[in-house]
């Protein structure tokens, strides 16, 4: 199989994160629930990750991460813990259902939403931000980067907006971190969600976020956390107070695995990578006149994915076709992302989305191109 | 602070808080009475976060 569902999950991973995984499955207890060996090992091991995680978000310390099973989870803590009925929020026709769902519910109360419109590329309309701004706007919350376009959203302009008018920024980073700098003090917000399983080739089930200090909100979830027991509130403390229960020590032994892979591999060189595929990719496609690409996947602000028609045929045709008989594994449909279809004109239709990795070749592109070629004679 | 106290030569361990420290659970770092001044120096230079320092006979 050729697998290019990367923005969904990747599926080769660095060896090293399996690895990591079955040893801690062989030899941690519970996190913080004792002081014996098997336990304070997984305590080490997780606040290593913490570690590594808030190196790579620039955050001001360890106790700043809070982990989560995924970056929904962790938008809806941030989502439904910063903004109340009265609050206006900023968001894009670019996002995820894991921010907007959470929005529609908070709309649902009170709250007011407006969403940044984006051109016929995908390109966010950043000029109309400050158009939006009210009396009443509490904060902006949008993606890094489209999961469906792969556009990369100029996350530090929002920021300078957000600080300058005194709003709370919440990034959704599902598809950058790991092939982004993604950097808290850089980029001026107020919350990073991440999930581990994406970019930075951790596990399913890890995921989290990246809290700036003095922003606080209430926990989601109560209930143990190894500390001050006989307290009828969840701790306050970060990390303590967004980590209720045993968290995913297995799990996020990998993710340190895979944090550490792509420090020592290096962004930048991630980057140039994954977009050498795309180009690689799009050049080759560019003389079949049946397909229809979305996106500006030609800009530098732009990651290793690649949503695409072929004439009229419905995208979960073609995704099929391409795996039953090429073996190339690719998502068709609508990707989560209901407003960014209405933008692109896409509802109906969907898209078949190519996502690539590190781990993908240019033989794979290749056979990707003569695939797609080959649909579009028939 | 395991971490910390290791780099800085500190000599130490976690273990579960005593009960006549605080009735709960979680964690207390055990070390003798001569480093006192250095692990709260320490505490503060790292920025880590501890609810109280107490000299108690094991």
């Amino acid at each position: 199989m050729i697998y290019f569902d990367n923005a969904a999950t990747t599926l080769q991973k660095p060896e090293c994160v399996a690895e990591a995984v079955c040893l801690a499955m062989h030899s941690l207890g519970n996190s913080g629930r004792g002081a014996y060996d098997a336990s304070l090992e997984a305590v080490r091991s997780i606040h290593e990750v913490r570690e590594a995680a808030a190196a790579l978000l620039g955050a001001s310390g360890p106790s700043r991460i809070a982990f989560t099973k995924n970056a929904t989870e962790a938008l809806n803590m941030a989502i439904k813990g910063l903004a109340g009925p009265k609050d206006h929020v900023i968001t894009t026709v670019l996002e995820h259902n894991s921010v907007l769902r959470p929005l529609y519910e908070l709309e649902a109360e009170g709250t007011r939403l407006s969403f940044l419109p984006c051109d016929s590329k995908g390109r966010l309309c950043l000029e109309q931000l400050e158009e939006q701004l009210g009396p009443d706007t509490r904060a902006v919350v949008c993606t890094h980067v489209s999961n469906l376009t792969g556009n990369v959203t100029d996350a530090e302009k929002i920021g300078a907006f957000c600080r300058k008018h005194g709003l709370l920024f919440i990034l959704d980073a599902s598809q950058s971190a790991g092939v982004l700098e993604v950097n808290m003090e850089r980029l001026q917000a107020d919350v990073i969600c991440f999930t581990g399983h994406k970019s930075l080739f951790g596990p399913q089930g890890t995921g989290g976020l990246c809290v700036r200090e003095g922003v606080e909100f209430p926990p989601m979830l109560s209930g143990g956390s190894g500390s001050h027991s006989y307290d009828h509130r969840q701790p306050s403390r970060m990390p303590d107070r967004l980590e209720a229960g045993t968290l995913n020590g297995h799990g996020l032994a990998g993710l340190k695995a895979g944090i550490e892979f792509v420090q020592r591999t290096g962004l930048e060189r991630i980057r140039a990578r994954e977009q050498k595929l795309v180009h690689r990719f799009c050049r080759g496609l560019q003389d079949i006149r049946e397909i229809r690409i979305y996106g500006d996947v030609w800009s530098k602000y732009h990651t290793g994915i690649v949503a695409l028609n072929l004439g009229d045929h419905d995208s979960a045709r073609v995704s099929d076709e391409l795996a039953v008989r090429f073996g190339i594994a690719t998502r068709p449909g609508a990707h989560c992302a209901p407003l960014m279809h209405q933008a692109l004109g896409t509802e109906r239709q969907g898209a078949v989305r190519f996502s690539f990795s590190w781990f993908n070749t240019e033989d794979e592109i290749d056979e990707g191109i003569r695939a797609l070629r080959q649909l579009a004679e028939e | 602070m395991e971490k910390a106290g290791r780099e800085k030569g500190i000599p130490g361990r976690l273990i579960p808080v005593p009960q006549d420290l605080s009735a709960g659970c979680g964690f207390a770092w055990c070390s003798e009475p001569k480093w006192q001044e250095e692990l709260i120096r320490l505490l503060d230079e790292k920025r880590i976060e501890y609810e109280a320092v107490v000299q108690r006979k094991v």
